[in-house]
């Protein structure tokens, strides 16, 4: 903050100010001259009026004269002189009254002196002319008329001078009116300006203060602050003076004081401000500070002081600059306390250290002497880490003696080297591993290592111990141990590992094993006993009667006569019993022993087994016996019905088996004769004995059953088919051959009935062929035959014919070629069949287009329109779709209304199937209608069924040529592709036909 | 193995005759694929000789005046036929402009030399190109007859029916057919 | 070339079709030489010599004894000698599979056989024109398929 500046810039604004008195004085000498001027116009205008005043009264009072002189004569008053004499009193107040007035007025006395002389002469007159009524009473008329004569004559001149005098009292009046005026105007009009002007710089200057107050109040919150909060003291004194020797300072007073008094030395600075120096810091005068701020004082320098005081009895240290200021001395005092003692700390500390070093040196001697003598090797490592902080690598700070024996390394060679270096091997077997965890962990490792050296495996035993960063090793040699371990683990483990087999086996056999001391009825069981019992081992102690609860109920007499049997007899016999285990099982257990001595004692060594699997398996074996039983039963049966048997036959020993049913089927009784080749061969059909050979040597050989079939004479000679299948399977290590006989003579009877039903079949086709082959062929050509010889006869005798003949001719003609029309039709109708083999993408358009195209000459002939909607593409023969169009069309176009063009309207919808009648059978949910709707003659609606029957027909030959085919055509041509027609009518409205196609 | 060609007969024929020209040493101009002018007399040799050698593979020398014209009508109609611009105009108009003949007297001679007239020959021509681009280009029926200067895909349909009897779908049907079947 | 005979050869087991086949050809304008044959074997005898004049154009009924007209066309397009003859199937036969059998066969020209004797004069008359064009004119031959 620049004090300086607003220091500065606050004079200015002062010399401002002060500018604005005095304007403002200025002003108001002003102000005060314009009002006198105008208080002085205003006297001479009122003046003037006075003086106008007193020519009035001048006048009013010749005026009256005037008019008393016509009294005096009217009246003849008599008592006239003391009149005039008033009068002429009165005359006299009035010039001495105008004198007073035009004193200052020069030319305006010039006019008093004649209207004076005038008054006289005027007053003169009235008096003679008094003088004269008074003494001749009716006095000649013409002297009185010639006094007032003159009276009016003196009158006249007085009138001419006063007017004078009033014209040149108007002309001044005019002129101080226009100079009073201008003074009236301007005056304000300069005062205000004035005063606004004043105002302006009064409140600029004001302002201005205002805010330099403002910045040093800040300024001086600012020092405040920083006095309150800088660490230093901050103290200002002003001397006091002797009174006696003015150059001598006796003491000074302390002016300022900031918090930091309190804060080191206890005092409160509002309690010291004011006080004097001697009687606050009394210490200070002791060492001689006093002296030195005096000095300070008097010769203007700064002065530095560095010393320690003792206040409360505790020792401080101040670093303090002087600083001479204005009329005082500024104090600033920085506590050096804590920097003193940190100082006088490390030198403590520093003396410690050397005395550490000494002691440390001793150690390390002593530590060189006792590496030496160790069998250790130990090894100090110091890590070396990478970016990320990870141990890397280590350097070797320190290895003894012993290492030289093992690695034959120089200690003082290796030291200060890399571990990578030197032992690289510890990378690879986990020790640089070992090392790192035990500095990161800082807990020491132990570890067991081999080294190898010259392929001699030596066995070391090291611990890690994080010293610093790094990590201290101490290794043992521990080779010999280390083998004499090791075959102790071999041992044991193979030990163990014999157990577990040992385990392992009873649990696979599910056995128990035991040992029963009968004497003192201890026994122990092994594991998988326990186990056995669905306990955990060990789980109870043994004896004879706690193993008793876990006997079956029902084995208990037993079990208890067998026990007693071993006891008596020492004789055990092998037996089963049930068991009952914790879990509530019921287990078969097979068990047996034997006697054996053991340490002098007899006692029973034995077996059990878990049977339990092996009986159970017994016993479903029982039940599927049982049921085997039931199914041959079954099987019986089922041959029977199935007119077949099986056969079994042994392909190792040749023997064979044969159902009762084959006994049967050959119309023996069961097991009437040996199941044997030779017996079997007699009822084979001679003509296929060879055949049947044949076939056995050949399945035989090849080990493959192809089924086959042959001929067999029953025990009644009836001829019946049989039918073989089978195939070979081992069993028990026999090749047996196992298979089926079936009685198919039905079958065949029933297949060679179809063989014979199929080739009538192919020979009614063949025959439908060549009918149609004559139908459209041979049919067809005598036809065409009397239809061109007709024509020839026609064209070269037809002129010749009579008419009758012409007649009869043309009706030959009609009846060919309708015959031919016919039998072109139904040929075509006997060519549609429903066989679907030929069906494909139909595109019904284009369909459509060939059939408009094919009858565009009728088309055009008929002057018929064909409107039809975009149609979809079906599965069909297309040449059929073609064919039901044009039947269609060109019935459209046959029966067409006399008096319309023929317009035939087709129309697509998909549908649901739901839309066709019941009965038909419905194969897709989604049906394309399509409808062709024409406006000819039409039909009525109930024969909307027989117009599709063949050779029907609604309508005289005559009328309309047609064969009556045309809609047949069209119903099997849908009916061929699973679709629906029908048609509907009004008789001369038109017809509908409706086709659906299956989408 | 089958391979399927095309020829352009005019280049054939043109380069076919031209080759026994030079063969013979004849200077000479072509001036269509029906008409050639000799420079100078032919002798007798050597006229001889062209005969028999075109003969062989079904090439005559017209020796009639009226049949060197027929086959200058046949020509100017297979020009007018390809050619875009002329295909627009009238046929009679054309031909009598192109060939210096009265139309009538065209017509006559044609007639008379070859049991058909003009117009049913420009009809046959034409369907022939229908044919031509029914089977060899992908061209749809609108485009064949447009480029044919029919008035509409029924007008071709219709004509093509008429002149052989089949319909243009069932024509590309056996002719796509007889390529599977010769395939086979 | 009015003064050049057309050959024409019919094979036809039908005497009646023979006979008005040669008064058709007799009544038309267009010069003509027709020959004869009784079944499919005759003319494939014929055909098959050495010597023998190849006609300009061939009529041939399918349904022959001996040999039919579809293996006489099989055999006339297998035959590198007669190839190229101008065939026109000439049958009572209007069924499609007919039609396109023989068209794929190689035949030129299938003509139902007409029932008025006009219409038959018509028929060969524009068969034998057509045959006329496409030897005289510049016209495909591979696409050379008319039904009349």
């Amino acid at each position: 903050m620049d004090l300086k500046r607003i220091y500065k810039s606050s004079k200015t604004y002062i010399v401002l100010l002060i500018i604005a008195v005095a304007l403002l004085l200025f002003t108001t000498s002003m102000a005060y001259k314009q009002i006198m001027r105008m208080q002085e116009s205003a006297d001479m205008v009122a003046h003037t009026l006075r003086v106008y005043n007193a020519i009035g009264d001048l006048t009013s009072h010749y005026s009256k004269a005037d008019s008393e002189e016509f009294r005096n004569e009217i009246l003849k008053n008599k008592a006239a002189n003391s009149t005039i004499a008033a009068y002429k009193q009165e005359g006299k107040t009035v010039i001495n009254n105008l004198e007073f007035l035009v004193s200052d007025n020069e030319s305006q006395r010039a006019h008093l002196k004649p209207l004076k002389a005038l008054l006289n002469s005027l007053y003169s007159q009235l008096i003679n002319l008094d003088s004269i009524t008074y003494t001749s009473n009716a006095v000649p008329f013409e002297i009185r008329e010639n006094q007032k004569s003159k009276i009016n004559k003196t009158l006249f001149d007085i009138r001419g001078i006063k007017n004078r005098m009033q014209k040149q009292e108007e002309n001044l009046l005019k002129k101080r009116e226009i100079v009073y005026k201008s003074h009236k105007s301007t005056a304000p009009i300069v005062l205000l300006v004035l005063a606004f002007f004043a105002l302006f710089v009064f409140i600029i200057s004001f302002y201005k203060i205002y805010l330099n107050k403002l910045e040093i109040r800040k300024s001086e919150f600012f020092l405040k602050t920083v006095l309150n909060t800088t660490d230093n003291i901050v103290n200002y004194y002003e001397p006091i003076f002797d009174a006696h020797n003015s150059n001598h300072i006796k003491d000074f007073k302390i002016v300022f004081a900031n918090n930091r008094n309190y804060d080191y030395l206890g005092l409160q600075p509002k309690a010291i401000t004011g006080k004097t120096f001697t009687e606050t810091f009394p210490f200070l005068v002791d060492n001689g500070d006093f002296d030195k701020l005096v000095k300070s004082y008097k010769e203007n320098q700064k002065v530095e002081l560095d010393r320690g005081v003792i206040v409360k009895n505790k020792k401080m240290w101040f670093y303090t600059l002087v600083t001479p200021l204005l009329n005082g001395i500024l104090i600033t005092s920085r506590n050096a306390t804590y920097e003193e003692k940190t100082k006088a700390a490390q030198l403590e500390l520093k003396k410690r250290l050397e005395k550490q070093n000494l002691e440390l040196l001793d150690n390390r001697a002593f530590l060189g002497n006792l590496f030496k003598s160790i069998s250790h090797v130990v090894m100090h490592f110091k890590s070396i880490r990478d970016k990320n902080n990870a141990i890397i690598d280590f350097e070797i700070l320190f290895v003894n003696d012993k290492i030289n024996p093992i690695t034959s390394d120089i200690p003082s060679e290796i030291k200060n080297k890399k571990t990578s270096e030197i032992f690289p091997g510890i990378f690879n077997n986990g020790v640089f591993e070992n090392l790192v965890q035990a500095i990161e962990t800082k807990t020491p490792i132990t570890y067991e290592v081999p080294y190898y050296e010259n392929g001699y495996e030596q066995w070391f035993k090291a611990t890690a111990i994080k010293l610093g960063d790094g990590v201290t090793v101490t290794t043992v040699d521990i080779t010999e141990e280390k083998k004499r371990s090791d075959q102790l683990i071999q041992l044991n483990e193979r030990l163990s590992v014999q157990n577990t087999i040992f385990a392992d086996a009873e649990i696979l056999a599910a056995t128990g094993s035991y040992i029963w001391d009968i004497d003192d009825d201890v026994s122990e069981l092994s594991d998988n006993y326990y186990r056995l019992l669905g306990c955990e081992p060990n789980e109870f102690k043994l004896s004879f009667k706690t193993y008793r609860s876990f006997i079956h109920p029902d084995d208990l007499q037993e079990y208890d006569k067998k026990g007693l049997e071993i006891a008596k007899n020492k004789r055990i016999e092998e037996h089963t019993y049930r068991i009952i285990t914790k879990q509530g099982n019921v287990k078969y257990l097979k068990t047996n022993g034997q006697f054996i001595k053991k340490n002098n004692k007899t006692v029973v060594v034995g077996v059990v087994q878990d049977v339990t699997a092996v009986v159970e398996f017994e016993n479903k074996l029982k039940q599927s016996n049982d049921n085997l039983k039931f199914q041959n039963t079954f099987l019986e049966d089922a041959e029977v019905l199935g007119k077949m048997g099986s056969f079994r036959v042994n392909t190792t020993n040749n023997s064979s088996e044969i159902s009762d049913n084959i006994y049967r089927m050959l119309d023996c009784k069961p097991h009437e004769f040996a199941p044997t080749p030779k017996a079997y061969f007699t009822f084979v059909h001679p003509d296929d004995l060879s055949n049947f050979k044949k076939n056995i040597n050949k399945i035989l050989v090849s080990k493959t059953f192809k089924p086959f079939r042959c001929r067999i004479i029953t025990k009644n000679e009836t001829v019946k088919y049989f039918k073989f299948t089978g195939h070979f399977d081992t069993y028990n290590d026999d090749e047996y051959l196992f298979g089926l006989i079936q009685d198919v003579t039905d079958d065949i009877k029933a297949e060679a009935f179809l063989k014979l039903k199929n080739r009538e079949l192919t020979r009614s086709n063949a025959e439908l062929e060549s009918f149609n082959r004559v139908a459209s062929h041979d049919l067809q050509e005598p036809l065409r035959k009397l239809q061109l010889f007709v024509s020839r006869i026609e064209d070269r005798e037809g002129d010749q014919l009579s008419e009758k003949g012409t007649v009869y001719f043309g009706k030959i003609k009609n009846a060919v070629t309708r015959m031919q029309a016919l039998i072109s039709n139904l040929l075509t109708y006997s060519r549609i069949d429903s066989t679907k083999k030929d069906f494909e993408k139909v595109n019904l358009n284009q369909a459509l287009d060939k059939v408009k195209d094919d009858l565009a000459d009728r088309i055009k002939e008929a002057n018929a329109s064909i409107i039809a909607d975009k149609l979809p593409k079906i599965k069909g023969v297309v040449f059929q779709v073609e064919q039901l169009f044009t039947n269609i069309l060109s019935n459209a176009l046959k029966y067409k209304s006399t008096n319309k063009a023929p317009k035939v309207q087709i129309v697509y919808k998909k549908v649901s199937a739901s839309e066709l009648p019941k009965h038909i059978i419905k194969e897709s949910k989604k049906y394309h209608r399509i409808s062709f709707i024409d406006n000819g003659i039409g039909f009525d609606t109930k024969y909307s069924k027989k117009i599709f029957e063949v050779f029907q027909r609604l309508h005289q030959k005559t009328e309309y040529s047609g064969t009556g085919i045309g809609l047949a055509i069209c119903e099997k041509i849908v009916e061929n592709h699973n679709g629906y027609i029908f048609a509907k009518g009004e008789v001369g409205v038109g017809s509908e036909f409706v086709v659906y196609f299956p989408a | 193995m089958k391979l399927f060609v095309k020829y352009d007969f005019d280049t054939l024929c043109k380069n076919f005759v031209s080759e026994h020209l030079d063969a013979l040493d004849i200077s000479y101009t072509i001036h269509s694929v029906n008409e050639v002018t000799v420079n100078g007399d032919l002798n007798d040799n050597k006229y001889k000789t062209l005969t028999t050698a075109l003969q062989k593979y079904g090439i005559e020398i017209l020796t009639n005046q009226k049949s060197t014209l027929v086959e200058r009508i046949k020509h100017a109609i297979d020009c007018m036929l390809k050619d875009e611009k002329s295909k627009h105009l009238k046929l009679s108009s054309y031909l009598a402009d192109t060939l210096n003949y009265s139309y009538t007297y065209l017509s006559t001679v044609f007639s008379e030399n070859t049991y058909t007239s003009i117009e049913n020959y420009a009809i046959l021509r034409k369907v022939d190109l229908a044919k031509e681009f029914m089977c060899n280009t992908n061209l749809t029926l609108t485009e064949i007859a447009y480029r044919l200067n029919y008035s509409s895909v029924a007008h071709l349909s219709g004509q093509f029916k008429k002149t052989t009897g089949l319909t243009p779908s069932a024509f590309i049907n056996i002719m796509k057919k007889k390529k599977q079947y010769k395939i086979q | 070339m009015s003064t050049t005979q057309l050959n024409v050869v019919l094979a036809d087991d039908d005497e009646d079709d023979r006979m008005l086949f040669v008064e058709a050809i007799d009544e038309i304008s267009i010069k003509t030489e027709l020959s004869l044959f009784n079944h499919g074997q005759e003319l494939m005898d014929y055909l098959t010599l050495p010597n023998a004049l190849m006609p300009n154009l061939i009529f041939l009924d399918l349904n022959m004894p001996i040999k039919n007209g579809l293996q006489c066309l099989k055999e006339i397009r297998e035959n590198p000698k007669l190839k190229d003859l101008c065939v026109a199937i000439y049958s009572t036969s209007s069924s499609e599979k007919d039609i396109e059998e023989t068209f794929l066969n190689g035949a030129n020209i299938y003509v139902n056989k007409p029932h008025s004797f006009s219409k038959l004069r018509d028929v060969v008359e524009k068969v034998l024109q057509l045959n006329w064009q496409y030897h005289t004119s510049n016209l495909n031959k591979d696409t050379f398929l008319f039904r009349i």
